[in-house]
């Protein structure tokens, strides 16, 4: 029971003052309600807005090839075109960038402050493969390697944290004999990678965030420049701006 | 319970009965002091998120670091053939698979233990349902820090990697399988240089409770080459497999 609750006496007139008394406290009651007054789950979709304040969703079907090379680490030089050194947009067109970029942009601005604890990015592809196209022989010297950038205050930056690679692979086991240097393995190797992207991760707090892409290169060795492509298909990113607390040691 | 209110109508022409008002008034005090449920909520009576705290719905605990793992440019590194040392291996902060098939929480190898470069964190629930993601790259290595040769790297039989809740596997989470008995690579995906996420929604009461990334040795063959297939895990202390960057993500739904 309230310890507010003053109920009308015995004795005591039943007046509107009196009753108006026990509304306006029954309404600072509603309004201080502690949480343990509240059974777990009372509050669903039914009677709240969604958590995700922004979200979006992109994706490529259909073979993309790649060609650039790996500009080396921290490095974040993009080159539009075939076998140079570089990062290559992940793009419909492959390294040509002839095409549709993998790319979600949220069409706002926001800043990862307060509630808006930061972005759930999630992106996968299929390596089908990675190899040395001048040669039947295989070589396990060739890495794809990918990096999640975000767009903040007008300047992509890429998130370090996230760069992986994938290496390639050559036919190898019972019933293949003879020397390790066979024909290059069919890959079929999801890559994937998940991040949280918090105000710690950009270059200015404060600074906002507005899309994210993905970049892929090639890292070779003992083939020739030119003579190496790396085959991605179905390729998907996801981001989702969530409105949370956040708790985190970078 | 106040699905009618009031209780107790007062009507036209009739004496106001105090003793009505007064029951009608504390049978919802009463309910204001705990059990509300969904039904003394109206459909979307919060509208708008700047009415919910930062934490009324969602929270997020992560960890996470970056790595480099030795790449140069344009070309793996001077030692990927086995000659020498990577360029730019980090000193510190990568951690090294154990060479056993027992699970072990990835933390730091080498350096000051910190958090950032720890798969794990213990943190107190609700009882809520946690989505936990472990994203990583994982390398090979040998005794100098160079990626391992095609033959060595050929008898490794990869990793499992799965998602712990206060020290007991989630087998749902872990990748690979358990029965190695048809599988002639083993039960791991024998990936070597590859990234990997694993993750699971699992409810959890409310309470204290560590969340990991765990990893360990599959078993696998001990050398494919010859096409002996012993089922024990394969590695020597020279060859073992590296977790680099990495990131471990715990959403926290109530």
């Amino acid at each position: 029971m309230a310890d507010k609750f003053s109920p009308i006496s015995t004795g005591d007139e039943a007046t509107s003052t009196k009753v108006n008394s026990l509304f306006s406290s029954l309404q600072t009651e509603v309004n201080a309600l502690p949480i343990t007054a509240i059974q777990p789950g009372s509050l669903h979709d039914v009677h709240l807005p969604s958590l995700v304040v922004d979200s979006g969703t992109d994706s490529i079907t259909g073979t993309h090839n790649y060609t650039n090379q790996y500009p080396g680490w921290g490095n974040s030089g993009i080159v539009i075109g075939a076998n140079a050194t570089g990062w290559s947009i992940i793009n419909t067109g492959g390294t040509a960038g002839s095409g549709t970029d993998l790319e979600v942009d949220l069409g706002a601005d926001y800043v990862l402050t307060g509630s808006n604890s930061g972005l759930l990015i999630m992106f996968n592809t299929n390596v089908v493969a990675l190899d040395d196209t001048t040669t039947a022989t295989g070589t396990s010297s060739l890495y794809g390697l990918f990096k999640i950038q975000v767009y903040a205050n007008g300047a992509w930056r890429s998130i370090q944290r996230t760069e992986r690679y994938t290496t390639a692979e050559m036919q190898y086991g019972p019933g293949i004999s003879g020397t390790l240097a066979s024909a290059q393995a069919s890959l079929s190797k999801d890559v994937p990678i998940r991040t949280f992207i918090s105000n710690a991760d950009l270059a200015t707090p404060g600074h906002v965030v507005r899309k994210v892409r993905v970049l892929t290169c090639i890292s070779r060795k003992l083939a020739a420049a030119g003579s190496t492509q790396l085959s991605l298909k179905e390729t998907n990113l996801s981001v989702m701006l969530i409105h949370a607390s956040l708790q985190e040691s970078l | 319970m106040s699905f009618y209110f009031p209780k107790n109508r007062e009507r036209k022409d009739y004496p106001i009965d105090k003793d009505a008002i007064n029951e009608d008034f504390r049978e919802v005090y009463a309910e204001t002091q705990s059990g509300l449920g969904e039904h003394n909520w109206r459909r979307g009576a919060i509208s708008n998120l700047a009415s919910m705290a930062s934490d009324a719905g969602i929270k997020v605990h992560r960890t996470g670091l970056a790595l480099t793992h030795g790449i140069t440019n344009a070309d793996y590194p001077s030692g990927s053939d086995g000659t020498g040392p990577q360029t730019g291996v980090p000193a510190n902060n990568y951690f090294n698979v154990s060479p056993s098939n027992t699970w072990n929480v990835v933390v730091t190898e080498s350096g000051t233990p910190n958090l950032a470069a720890t798969m794990s964190r213990t943190i107190t629930t609700g009882n809520s349902l946690l989505w936990i993601m472990a994203s990583f790259q994982q390398a090979t290595r040998n005794a100098t820090r160079d990626v391992v040769s095609n033959a060595v790297r050929y008898e490794l039989g990869g990793c499992n990697h799965a998602i712990s809740l206060d020290s007991t596997i989630i087998y749902e989470s872990m990748d690979g399988g358990l029965d190695v008995a048809n599988d002639p690579t083993g039960s791991a995906l024998r990936m070597d240089d590859h990234p990997f996420v694993v993750d699971v929604l699992i409810p959890v009461n409310a309470g204290v409770h560590t969340l990991s990334m765990e990893i360990r040795h599959a078993y696998g063959p001990t050398n494919s080459f010859t096409g002996n297939f012993t089922p024990v895990y394969s590695v020597s202390t020279n060859n073992f497999y590296q977790i680099m960057s990495r990131e471990f993500i715990i959403l926290e739904l109530k």
